[in-house]
């Protein structure tokens, strides 16, 4: 039998990308958002998660694709890292989709930007390309990130 | 089961702790029983035997230190390896064990270990601990041995001991029999249940047998049950105990059966009762203490104070949409529920909090440590102990703390022949003082040492490089002694092991300062220094003050927030200023430096009104941030933001408000640093400001008002505050009117009398008062409030009569230091003359 693993798929400018099942907490609709003056762009902001307070990265700024058109809805995706729990702002969400590991593939070498570090495989399955995402890599960079903020 | 009043802390501490700690010991008995080489259990049985033995020595419970003596000695046998660890050894041990718990409990009961030394138990310690004892002796000599009357309470433990499960079943019976005090005939037939269930019976023969029966003292009587139940009357219980001083040595019960007052069937059932009664000395195995607290994480007190501010938000969300609804039941419920959290949240508040002794409970040994080091001789005070802080503060106020400590001993108070020198006692004080004080928590450090000299701070200063000398020869001594917090500063001649390398008050000042605290001094050269750290008593829930910039709204803690200031958006502008290329904004006379908001944050810069000046205070340094309006003050519950964030300082934490929606707090101390407001390092800003203040000597913003039929004016900046007060407030101290405000008692003067002006009656049933001073309140009582106006160098003003055109009319300036000097005892304005004939008149008035 072929080793499977479930990924919770959604969309970022027409492309498809997943994330382990396991490692998604929840999916959100369109949170109030408190935008964080001075912090990296890729941060959007600050939502209330039933009392928790949790920041929102741009999936779309990260891995700089184009933004958003405007007034364009978007879903919050929360995911559990080691810095707490991270919302993760996609264009919109696919379902659960069980791949197989036979059909994973190291991204080619072409691949350049953001994505580079970001990417890290694809499974070629029936319609668009999957793209796996490395979770940790799209917090950890922010984690280090240099201060802006300060003059 | 009270706890005696005279128990202190620190013994309700140790017994805690010891209990803890006893219950260890069973166990590790027990284990040490399998494994009687296991020499890291034993290592560890030891330690705690010579914790609790070293702790009573301290205490003073010599009885219980002269038990845990033997039975430590015994152990140091055992741990290397001259004796190995056997049954009789581990009972012996047991026993101890139980006896130490029973010494503990009277310990708890009546704050001492009893009358006598638990002497068999002792000697049979002190025999195990012989290598050639006989092992098979031991069971049986312990109980064997008479147990004189003297003796109760070792006796008792004995017994005690006796009982638990783990001793060997043939000491269980010979104990009891031989327990004088409380082995009273069991008479009335049920009665002979067991020896211990007669002890309470006999009240009045616990006066001879003290410890033993205050032991057990607490458990309800036989009688007093009796009574409850309904059984007999308290005239029958008293005719029995009666006969029992007469000599009659049978028990309550039985002589009230005797009496036919009661029958047997009913004293057994009370017997019964009695039994079942958790009795200190035997039915709870742990102590009264020990059960009352439990240790809880700190983690789950943070999940629940996380929920408790979800409910509060759910409250909230709920009394809005309840709002004027007309379903009466719906809204008295939203009231409950409003009532209810609140209260959740207070008491939850509570469990956090702890006495700042906590933080100090190390003061002592540091304090005689550090005296060593430095030759010093220190008398440590401490007054306050059990002001109640939040445990986060504490641990952030612990290290600041020690350090200032360090420095009291080390750069403040002198050595003993120098203090004897000058007069003083060889032994220096150091007071450590902990007071509420609106809503905060005062922290005092003194000493009475040497005190700073400003000089000395000076030359230092100049000659590190931190000042000029010719900055140094201007300042002030306040501003000079502040010098010792700036990095890298120290005075002590020579660098000592405790303090002196240049390490320390800057990091007391920013560690303090981080948790939103400040830290003053006050000192006198020669007589000693004052430390002053006022911090607030959470960290988790603080006042703030909420406004709104560019469409978001921002939160900044009220502790940072001086006043608001309303700006006129008028022809002439909005009355800021640019200094060079800074903005300012004339305050009452001073230049205060600006931050606008948008700026500092890159937010957008669309030409919108921005209306209010928020006058914030960091680091000792005002300055004003300019917002676009403020929407309210609130209790907000900080939450730290996540650690992608960390990149930006310029915000202390987040918090959800009462719409769901999340806001930032400011941190007030960075957000003047980004806008080089506040300087790290050298005390640039500090002469800035009295460059600012000659500048500003020219203009005067005055207060415009009227009394009687004259028109006069008052320094805004010597006016704290402008108030209507209700004639019914108005109470009379002398011949002085005054009225309560603000917890003080302040005196209230007309204006029209200072100005000989008359009139000044009001007829409405308010007064308009000015309240003048920053310390003691004085309040000036005028019939209109006019306007408020800037007199600059164009303003015609006659010194002499301290009149000044203003408005076109000419108006007298009030002196209002001369109002306050006087405390608001009448004086008049106009002259000297004058204020003595009032005074006159007044003693006139009074014969």
């Amino acid at each position: 039998m072929a080793e499977s693993t479930s990924y919770c798929t959604f969309w970022l400018d027409g492309q498809r990308f997943g994330i382990e099942v396991l490692d998604v907490q929840e999916v959100l609709r369109t949170q109030s958002m408190t935008p964080v003056p001075l912090a990296p762009e890729a941060i959007t902001g600050l939502i209330n998660l039933r009392g928790q307070i949790i920041t929102a990265i741009d999936l779309r700024q990260r891995l700089e694709l184009p933004p958003r058109d405007d007034g364009a809805a978007s879903v919050n995706i929360v995911v559990r890292t080691e810095e707490g729990p991270v919302s993760l702002l996609v264009d919109s969400i696919g379902g659960v989709l069980e791949v197989d590991r036979a059909d994973y593939e190291l991204p080619p070498e072409t691949i350049s930007g953001a994505g580079r570090d970001l990417i890290a495989g694809v499974y070629k399955v029936d319609g668009p390309l999957l793209h796996v995402l490395e979770v940790e890599r799209v917090i950890g960079e922010l984690v280090t990130a240099t201060r802006k903020g300060d003059a | 089961m009270s706890m005696d009043d005279e128990v202190d802390e620190v013994v309700a501490e140790f017994l805690m702790e010891s209990h803890e700690n006893l219950d260890q010991l069973d166990n590790d008995f027990i284990a040490l029983e399998e494994r009687p080489h296991d020499k890291a259990l034993l290592a560890s049985v030891f330690r705690t035997i010579h914790t609790i033995k070293g702790t009573c020595g301290f205490l003073g419970f010599s009885h219980l230190e002269s038990l845990t003596h033997a039975g430590e000695h015994l152990l140091s046998q055992l741990r290397t390896g001259a004796l190995t660890l056997d049954g009789p050894r581990t009972s012996a041990l047991l026993a101890m064990v139980d006896a130490v718990r029973q010494m503990m409990r009277l310990i708890e009961q009546t704050g001492g270990d009893g009358d006598a030394p638990s002497a068999v138990l002792i000697a049979e310690l002190e025999r195990l601990a012989h290598p050639d004892a006989a092992p098979a002796a031991a069971p049986a000599a312990q109980p064997a041995e008479p147990v004189p009357a003297a003796e109760a309470p070792s006796a008792a433990d004995t017994a005690d001991a006796a009982d638990q499960p783990a001793t060997e079943e043939a000491a269980v019976q010979e104990p009891q029999e031989a327990e004088p005090a409380t082995a009273a005939t069991p008479a009335a037939p049920t009665a002979a249940k067991t020896a211990k269930t007669t002890k309470p019976r006999k009240p009045r023969a616990k006066k001879a047998a003290a410890p033993a029966a205050e032991a057990v003292e607490a458990a309800p009587k036989l009688g007093e049950i009796m009574i409850d139940a309904g059984d007999v009357s308290q005239h029958e219980v008293d005719l029995a105990l009666l006969e029992q001083d007469l000599g009659d040595d049978r028990p309550v019960g039985e002589i009230m059966v005797a009496h036919g007052a009661a029958e047997p069937q009913q004293v057994a059932e009370a017997l019964d009762r009695q039994v079942q009664h958790p009795e200190p000395g035997e039915a709870d195995a742990k102590s009264a203490i020990a059960d009352s607290t439990i240790r809880v994480e700190v983690s789950r007190l943070d999940r629940l104070m996380n929920l408790v501010g979800e409910l509060v938000l759910s409250r909230n969300n709920i009394l809005q949409a309840v709002a004027g609804n007309p379903d009466r039941n719906l809204v008295t419920a939203a009231q409950r529920l409003d009532l209810i959290t609140s209260d959740l949240q207070e008491n939850l508040m509570k469990t956090r909090m702890q006495p700042v002794g906590s933080a100090w409970s190390k003061m002592p040994r540091i304090v005689r440590e550090v005296a060593n080091a430095c030759g010093k001789q220190v008398r440590l005070e401490m007054i306050g102990e059990e002001t109640e802080l939040d445990k986060t503060v504490i641990d952030a106020i612990r290290d600041p703390l020690t350090h200032l400590v360090r420095n009291a001993i080390d750069h403040g108070i002198e050595r003993p022949d120098a203090r004897k020198g000058i007069g003083k006692p060889a032994d220096g004080r150091l007071l450590l003082k902990a007071s509420h004080e609106s809503g905060q928590v005062v922290i005092e450090i003194t000493d009475d040492g040497a005190g700073i000299d400003a000089d000395k701070v000076k030359a230092k200063a100049v000659s590190s490089g931190v000042i000029t000398a010719d900055a140094a020869t201007q300042m002030s001594e306040r501003d000079a002694i502040n010098l010792i917090f700036l990095p890298g500063f120290s005075t002590a001649a020579k660098v000592t092991s405790v303090s002196g390398r240049g390490v320390g008050m800057d990091v007391v000042k920013t560690k303090i300062e981080q948790i939103g605290g400040t830290v003053d001094v006050n000192t006198r050269h020669g007589a000693g220094s004052t430390f002053t750290v006022k911090i607030p008593l959470t960290l988790a829930i603080v006042p703030a003050l909420l406004v709104r910039c560019a469409g978001e709204r921002f939160a900044i803690p009220e502790i940072n927030v001086v006043e608001l200031v309303q700006l006129k958006h008028d022809a002439e502008g909005s009355g800021i200023e640019m200094l060079h290329n800074a903005p300012v904004y004339r305050l009452r006379g001073q230049l205060l430096p600006l931050v606008d908001l948008r700026g500092v944050l890159e937010l957008s810069h669309q030409s919108e009104e921005r209306l209010t000046l928020a006058v914030l205070q960091a680091d000792d340094r005002q300055f004003g941030v300019l917002v676009d309006e403020v929407v309210d003050t609130q209790e907000i519950v900080v939450k730290p933001l996540s650690r992608l964030l960390a990149s930006v300082s310029m915000y202390a934490g987040a918090t959800i408000m009462g719409d769901g929606r999340v806001a930032l707090i400011l941190d007030v101390f960075r957000l003047g640093q980004h806008a080089h407001v506040l300087t790290e390092g050298a005390g640039g800003s500090r002469f800035d400001r009295d460059e600012f203040q000659t500048i500003a000597t020219e203009t005067n913003t005055m207060l415009l008002v009227a009394a009687g039929d004259r028109r006069a004016a008052l320094r805004l900046d010597q006016i704290t505050r402008l108030e209507q007060i209700s004639i019914d407030a108005i109470e009379w101290r002398g011949h002085q009117q005054v009225v309560q405000y603000r917890g003080d008692i302040m005196p209230l003067v007309q204006l029209g009398d200072v100005m000989t002006a008359g009139g000044g009656v009001t007829a409405s049933d308010e007064l308009t008062v000015v309240v003048c001073g920053h310390g003691p309140h004085v309040g000036l009582v005028v019939d209109t409030i006019i306007d408020i106006c800037t007199t600059d160098a164009s303003t015609i003003v006659d010194a002499e009569q301290n009149t000044v055109v203003l408005q076109e009319k000419v108006t007298e300036v009030v002196d209002v230091e001369r109002v306050l000097a006087a405390g608001g005892v009448f004086i008049s304005y106009t002259n000297d003359y004058e204020t003595d004939a009032y005074a006159d008149e007044l003693e006139g008035s009074l014969v």
